[in-house]
């Protein structure tokens, strides 16, 4: 079973910079980007919000000790893939009818064909030049600080979190002892979290995702802040206190939680774009192992309000790296040769105007 | 709408060969504007023989593109003006509600999910059909993924209430989960840039189906005989069904008793059995209902 989850962890920590980056590079338009990434991002509230729902309706039917609940509830997962796996081999499939069928598609295909060839040389480099590509990237440790920092601030915060739901959820709706109230409970917690997503996907296109994620960041600190200074009040008042807890997730969801994802595809060169994001999100797993692992501890010691205060504390922190380390133009440029002109031109302005935010 | 159209279901078949002109030599052509906020502005030149295609002249641009495209992959027209639907080929031109949430309430220029022709470049259509599958395939896989991760925590709390599991299982197993993302994170993100971003992601997604499949058919986290340390005859276990079955085969365990309605059952090993029937054992079950203890 351990050895299973492991291997699982791989596959799923491996989808998290793939998954950015191809859909980064899915769109030539950069606004549109940093949308689609966005949007990829809020599958993840809707699987957040498909598990324990699903989990609901397994132990409805099944009951509540059946041997089969748990079985499906994690086969279920293959699902996605298998489904993946055939559409893209049909896809496969249709592309070549199509192109054998008509005469006049052939030499277009065939163009396509060198072009996309042409493409991937152009995207992906040897292997070799991998840690080259690396070595090149100007900027690196600001733009690391930038992404990763983030990432792993934001995930002790989050995940940390994660562990103080039923804490809160037990004080809302009274113990819950067995998997169904769990669950349930779990859900409306990721529906309350779920518009967030959305919303972020919206605003997007209109605002950097640096803006987004300083918005966030400061939210968040004015919101832990509010809970750690009167949590004994709060705890009393119970309707308040998850409008005030709904509202940490609401607005992490629609933050930090989405710009850290969407930051690292669009900050670093394409070379080496996936495993820097493949940085940037392990330094976010870290943080999350702290935060699951230290939270309870710190909780104990010091008094669960003095923890919400480490929180705020720790999102001021988030929202002074964000102003420092990211730049303003990611996200908004229009297109990615755009981009990197832009950035020479800031390269070369830096160089001429150093000024106190440079390292 | 036209009275002569409703009652007519038309199938237009159409070749590449049919040039924008609309000729009729390859049959019957219908244009009917679906809706008015597409653009009905220049009229293109156009031979029908139609006589019914009188009360439908303005052809739109727009629609002259869906001709374009359709014909080009060879796909029927079918057109219902009943019903309003539109089909061309595997690309239905009805607006679903997702393409309206994408454009209206999200902002994008058009739903990133389905491909829409309505580009005359095919070249630029290639790599626009091409983005929409790349879209498609790093959503699933992120919502896969997003369910992979959560739906331990659950599955663990079901578990602890089927078989006796003390905390330390508890975290070991959901830490495993997340020590394997870092290390996937770190990998995944490497070999994205090593061996291109298409092969990485199958590979990894693979590695998903393969885990999701084993941990769903995996035995229950700790598998010794739990009950025999604290009292030698106490035989107090249940096997996954998979388990057992192979080792009830195997000849190495003796099914005892088998419960059906969780599809488990427990069985000793030939060891032991001896000693059971020894101490004439009676079945029954404990207050979970699902331990089976000998006496």
């Amino acid at each position: 079973m351990k050895v299973w989850r492991f291997i699982l962890g791989l596959g799923c920590g491996g989808v998290y910079p793939l998954a950015a980056t191809l859909t980064a590079e899915s769109s030539s338009k950069q606004v549109n980007r940093a949308k689609l990434v966005a949007l990829t991002f809020s599958m993840q509230g809707i699987g957040y919000c498909i598990v324990p729902l699903f989990a609901w309706v397994l132990i409805f039917i099944l009951g509540e000790q059946s041997d089969l609940t748990w079985r499906i509830l994690l086969g279920v997962g293959a699902l996605p893939g298998i489904i993946l796996t055939f559409h893209r081999s049909s896809r496969r499939q249709k592309i070549k009818v199509d192109s054998s069928n008509s005469i006049f598609d052939e030499e277009e295909s065939h163009d396509l064909r060198s072009q996309t060839i042409g493409n991937h040389k152009n995207e992906q480099p040897s292997q070799t030049s991998v840690l080259d590509a690396i070595r090149c990237e100007k900027d690196l440790f600001r733009k690391l600080v930038g992404t990763a920092g983030c990432w792993f601030i934001f995930d002790v915060l989050y995940y940390g979190n994660t562990l103080f739901q039923p804490i809160v959820l037990d004080a809302v709706f009274g113990g819950s002892e067995t998997t169904k109230k769990t669950a349930r409970d779990a859900a409306i917690i990721a529906l309350l979290a779920l518009p967030g997503y959305f919303i972020s996907v919206a605003v997007v296109g209109y605002q950097s995702p640096r803006f987004i994620q300083i918005q966030g960041f400061l939210v968040m600190t004015i919101l832990y802040a509010i809970i750690g200074m009167a949590f004994s009040s709060l705890s009393s008042n119970r309707p308040l206190l998850l409008l005030l807890y709904g509202a940490s997730f609401f607005f992490s969801d629609y933050g930090p939680n989405t710009t850290t994802f969407m930051l690292p595809s669009m900050t670093f060169s394409p070379a080496c774009r996936s495993t820097l994001n493949g940085i940037s999100a392990a330094s976010g797993k870290l943080g999350a192992l702290l935060g699951a692992t230290m939270f309870e501890p710190a909780a104990k010691k010091f008094g669960d309000d003095t923890v919400m205060m480490i929180c705020s504390a720790l999102s001021l922190i988030g929202m002074l790296m964000t102003l420092l380390c990211v730049r303003s133009d990611v996200g908004l440029g229009s297109s990615h040769t755009g981009a990197k002109q832009r950035q020479q031109i800031a390269v070369s302005r830096k160089h001429s105007a150093p000024s106190l935010l440079d390292f | 709408m036209n009275a002569e159209v409703n009652n007519l279901n038309v199938v237009a078949s159409t070749s590449y060969g049919s040039t924008l002109e609309g000729s009729s030599e390859h049959g019957k052509e219908y244009f009917i504007p679906i809706d008015d906020e597409f653009p009905s502005g220049s009229t293109s030149t156009m031979n029908s023989n139609s006589s019914s295609h009188s009360g439908l002249s303005h052809n739109s641009p727009w629609l002259w593109r869906n001709k374009f495209t359709s014909s080009r992959i060879g796909a029927e027209v079918e057109l219902r003006s009943s019903t309003q639907t539109v089909s061309i080929g595997w690309n239905c031109f009805r607006y679903n509600v997702f393409d309206i949430l994408a454009v209206k309430v999200l902002g994008f220029d058009s739903n990133p999910c389905r491909a829409m022709h309505d580009d005359q470049d095919p070249l630029d259509k290639e790599q626009r059909n091409n983005s929409h599958a790349d879209m498609r395939l790093s959503m699933l896989s992120n919502f896969s993924t997003s369910y992979n991760i959560l739906s331990v925590s659950l599955a663990i709390h079901v578990m602890s209430g089927i078989y006796e599991m003390d905390k330390e299982d508890r975290t070991v197993c959901s830490s495993a989960l997340l020590a394997g993302m870092i290390i996937g994170q770190l990998v995944g993100g490497t070999l994205g840039d090593a061996i291109g971003r298409h092969k990485a992601m199958s590979l990894v997604m693979f590695l998903q189906i393969f885990a999701a499949c084993g941990s769903a058919f995996s035995t229950a986290i700790s598998y010794d005989f739990l009950g025999l340390s604290a009292d030698n005859c106490w035989m107090s276990n249940i096997y996954s069904l998979r388990m057992s079955i192979y080792n009830v085969l195997s000849g190495k365990f003796f099914l005892v008793f088998q419960d059906f309605d969780a599809l488990c059952c427990v069985i000793i090993s030939s060891k032991y059995y001896s000693c059971a029937c020894c101490c004439h054992g009676t079945l029954f079950s404990s207050h979970h209902g699902r331990y089976i203890e000998f006496s």
